[in-house]
């Protein structure tokens, strides 16, 4: 505690993969605010490849803006804060513009150890490159698993299979199999091997691998048993090998890791930190989401009662894994989300042109709204890699639709940087579609990346900067869900606001709607729901909120229905979706 | 955010003459054909390489029906030897005992002594690496590949598709507006590297094809035509990107001014971690050798020569007349800061920083 009360600035420099951002937050009488933020193109590649001249630039501006100087004639950080002004107490870097770990899974069965380990796959930087099942249909001969490990050069092979004290044989041929591919590349290539199968075959399992590889133990089983899945040893050994082999080999991220005083972390990893500590806070009854849009990856965080849960899409981005995106979903699933048509091969040219020019902005609204729809569709890809991991936090009441959460948080430019709060707000509804009461956040400073990491040390700064303004509050939404014909009244809202007057409305169903609560405007709330609807507090039941607080957007009363559904005939669609963001004010 | 605004934007390199050196790799080790010093032909093979496929696994232990730790003893074979199919492997007993036969031509890969098997590696034919560039050996690299220096013009790409190619530049545009349609390629084209103007026709892929044209170069390919582009059998690289663009101004003069020169032209397009652009090499002859290119960013300053990449005036050329030290709104509501950039075709025009790309 001693050290917490000697830091009074600190540092963020989060080296995205496309630009490189440095915020400053600092101790303003007594608690921590955010200062200032700039950004710099990231320096990763040609003619830099050198991440420390991005990080440097982009720290030259935020001196400027926060007429503080911060780097020395060396360009290095100067710390601690100097009695004059310069410099800042901590440093924290958050990185990720590093490849992804690419990985082969290998395991016995589909629906077991195989998809175990895609989940544990996700939970941080990863490219799936192949799985390989010993059982199944797409049972392979040795000859053909030592070549797929041959032809793709993965850095790393997840091997899983056999319950604890179950199959040994099968899982022992797959070892032998995987080494033999393995050991067949040159040495400097070779996959390290990562085991998370039958805890009892380890030793078995080290002695195949032998010298012809590394090998490396998870501390448990993915599957120990048929009713339990154990994700955190193999993701811990993942990441692990992520930040030394990846992060770690990033041009002159050595030189930035020299200014701080704490190891670096994924950017993933620090919205996690961030989400965790959220679910941790007031209602518990209620999870915390986090989404970051990064150019290069999107992010879903979500804690249940401080139980984080991380899902790392490393191949779809805003400027990188357009096309990937399109391969998986198909240009429809983007298309559907556009108020004008555009064809499938126009749509392909943009998400080309973007991923040869990442740094580059929409200029006119329709680029805008095509880089919307984009969005959309990675947040729900990403969303459905990441649901089936939050099982077990899952409300029962509500099964086949999002847990509750409140709040959510959004990250990154295309959220942040939307030109109108309602494009941000209406791109997180329709692309999360949570139920219920919830509020709608933007990091727009971009601190959670710092904060998620300097909470490490300075528990206080991520507290005390995300309540002094730290988030920009979109608004509350309301989400009511539940059978009901179109049109019919299925909510009733009264707004009584702090300063004098009330404001009562009849919702229909499949309206959306925004009322006035402006930012720093606050409101009690009389919600009665018609029987069967529910808000998340159960159906039919009304709730009083005494205390909501107001948004740059308003209160959002989305009464579309859940699941959402679009129009099938196209005029129709584009109609709806253009009246959707004509109703947010987007 | 407020103060001067400190921007280091994208690169395309649009030089005239200067000083190109590429690096050729094998993709495994192999042989150097070419000693340091010496002068290449852009289709001479300088390196070259075993390069192994199919992999065949003999269980030698099951064959010979003996434990898998015993399997080792009746090997014949040890590793690194060639063997041809049919040879035996194992064998055990003199007369009518078990043999264990390779199914390939190839040579022995691994004995695996743990699980008595042996496995068989395949050798493809070899890899043959060319020069590419008609140059200097400058640099050796044991058993990988070699530098080789050319001096000459140097003109990057936004997009490619396909290889490698080496042929005489075929202008066939007078403006970088032209479309590139078939009518545009005759008989002269075949066997050169056709330059169009602004975007391919799809008859002009097909003309490219019949005529079996090295390479095309223009500024553009509309999307529709993305499948088409990939099948072809010669590399395709676009200046500006994807849709319907005219090529910058001055990547078509500097091309038109080179017509009839051979060159040599790299479809290979990556992204990211190792960012490999397109490109068009013309060698030239010098006078006096001319510097090598910087390799240091440069700050987006007055009269920085940029292209917009992005937006309504994607593909224009123009001067920087000044960086704007505060945001201003676009068409689409956004706040960015930008550039007041004099474009040659346009005029003078606000383009967001992040829209421009500084030519040199």
């Amino acid at each position: 505690m001693e050290q917490q009360t000697q830091v009074h600035s600190i540092l963020g420099i989060d080296i995205g993969s496309v630009n490189t951002q440095a915020t400053l937050i600092a101790r303003v009488e007594g608690t921590f605010r955010f200062v200032a933020r700039a950004q710099s193109p990231t320096t990763l590649e040609d003619p830099w490849s050198d991440v420390a001249i991005g990080a440097r630039h982009a720290i030259e501006q935020l001196s400027q803006i926060a007429a503080r100087p911060m780097l020395n004639d060396k360009g290095d950080v100067v710390s601690p804060e100097q009695p004059d002004g310069a410099g800042v107490d901590l440093c924290v870097i958050t990185c990720s513009a590093a490849q992804p770990l690419r990985v082969v899974l290998a395991g016995l069965v589909s629906d077991l150890s195989l998809d175990s380990m895609r989940r544990a796959a996700a939970g941080t930087y990863t490219w799936v490159e192949d799985v390989i099942g010993l059982l199944g249909t797409e049972r392979l001969s040795d000859e053909a698993r030592a070549r797929r490990i041959m032809s793709i050069q993965p850095d790393v092979v997840c091997i899983a299979g056999g319950l604890d004290g179950g199959a040994e044989v099968p899982v022992l041929d797959l070892v032998e199999a995987v080494t033999l591919g393995a050991s067949l590349l040159d040495q400097a290539v070779r996959p390290k091997i990562v085991f998370a199968g039958n805890a009892n075959l380890r030793s078995r399992v080290g002695q195949i691998v032998g010298q012809q590889t590394e090998v490396l133990m998870a501390e448990g089983n993915v599957r120990p048993n048929l009713e339990t899945e154990n994700l955190d040893p193999l993701m811990n050994e993942l990441e692990v090998l992520h930040a030394h082999d990846k992060i770690g080999r990033v041009p002159g991220i050595a030189a930035c890791a020299a200014w701080s005083a704490l190891p670096m972390l994924s950017t993933a990893r620090s919205l996690g930190h961030v989400i965790q500590y959220l679910s941790a806070l007031d209602d518990q009854s209620r999870g915390a989401l986090g989404v970051d849009v990064g150019a290069a990856t999107t992010s879903i965080a979500t804690g249940f009662k401080g139980n984080l849960h991380l899902s790392v899409r490393s191949d779809i981005g805003t400027a990188f894994g357009g096309t990937r995106l399109l391969r998986e979903i198909g240009a429809a699933a983007i298309l559907r989300w556009l108020p004008f048509e555009l064809t499938e091969g126009e749509l392909e040219a943009f998400l080309i042109n973007k991923e040869l020019h990442p740094l580059s902005i929409p200029q006119d609204t329709r680029e805008l709204l095509i880089e919307h729809a984009i969005t959309r569709e990675a947040i729900r890809a990403t969303l459905r890699t990441a649901k089936p991991s939050w099982y077990t936090d899952r409300q029962a009441a509500l099964d086949d639709l999002m847990p509750l959460i409140d709040p959510i948080v959004g990250a990154g430019a295309v959220l942040t940087r939307a030109p109108r709060p309602g494009q941000a707000a209406l791109m997180l509804l329709d692309a999360l579609e949570p139920i219920g009461v919830t509020t709608l956040n933007l990091d727009v400073y971009g601190l959670i990346p710092a904060l998620g990491l300097a909470a490490l040390a300075q528990p206080l700064s991520a507290t005390q900067a995300i309540e002094n303004n730290g988030l920009l509050t979109l608004g509350t939404a309301i989400v009511p869900v539940g059978r009901a014909r179109l049109g019919e009244t299925i909510l009733s809202v009264k707004i009584s606001y702090e300063g004098g007057g009330d404001l009562e409305v009849e919702v229909a169903a499949g309206t959306l709607e925004v009322l006035p609560l402006s930012l720093g405007q606050k409101a009690s709330l009389r919600l009665s729901p018609r029987r069967g609807i529910n808000i998340g507090y159960g159906p039919g039941r009304g709730v009083k909120l005494p205390d909501v607080n107001g948004g740059m957007v308003g209160l959002i009363i989305d009464a579309r229905g859940r699941p959402l559904s679009l129009p099938s005939n196209v005029e129709k669609r584009r109609q709806r979706i253009q009246q959707w963001l004509w109703d947010m004010g987007a | 955010m407020s103060g001067t605004v400190a921007y280091y934007p994208p690169e395309t390199r649009v030089m005239p003459l200067t000083i190109i050196r590429r690096e050729r790799l094998l993709p495994t080790p192999g042989k150097v054909l070419v000693n340091i010093q010496e002068r290449l032909q852009a289709t001479q093979i300088v390196a070259q390489a075993d390069v192994t496929g199919e992999v065949r696994i003999v269980n030698i232990a099951r064959v010979l029906r003996v434990p898998a730790a015993k399997a080792f003893r009746y090997l014949k074979v040890k590793e690194g030897d060639d063997v041809k199919a049919g040879a035996v492997l194992a064998s055990r007993g003199v007369l009518s005992g078990a043999r264990a036969l390779s199914p390939v031509d190839g040579f022995v890969g691994r004995v695996d002594k743990s699980t008595g098997r042996v496995l068989i590696q395949v050798v493809a034919k070899p890899f043959e690496l060319n020069a590419y560039l008609p140059g200097v050996v400058i640099n050796v690299l044991a058993s990988r590949g070699v530098v080789i220096e050319v001096t000459g013009a140097l003109i990057q790409g936004t997009v490619g598709f396909g290889g490698e190619s080496f042929g005489v530049l075929h202008v066939t545009a007078s403006e970088p507006t032209e479309v590139l349609h078939a009518k545009s390629i005759d008989v002269s084209s075949h066997g050169a590297i056709v330059v169009g103007g602004a975007w391919i026709d799809e008859s002009a892929l097909q003309q490219g094809t019949q005529l079996q044209v090295r390479g095309i170069i223009a500024g553009s390919l509309e999307g529709r035509l993305l499948e088409m582009a990939r099948s072809m059998a010669f590399p395709i690289i676009l200046t500006e990107g994807l849709g319907k663009l005219a090529m910058a101004r001055p990547i078509f003069k500097l091309l038109q001014g080179q017509a009839g020169r051979e060159a040599s032209i790299s479809a290979i397009t990556r992204t990211r971690w190792g960012i490999t652009r397109p490109e068009i090499i013309i060698p030239l002859p010098a006078d006096s050798r001319p510097a090598l290119p910087s390799n240091v960013g440069m700050l987006l300053a007055n009269n920085s020569r940029v292209r917009v990449v992005r937006g309504p005036h994607h593909g224009e050329v123009g001067n920087v007349t000044s960086v704007a030290d505060q945001p201003r709104r676009i068409e689409n509501g956004a706040r960015v800061y930008g550039a007041e950039v004099n474009l040659d075709a346009s005029g003078k025009m606000f383009v967001p920083l992040a829209n421009l790309e500084i030519l040199r």
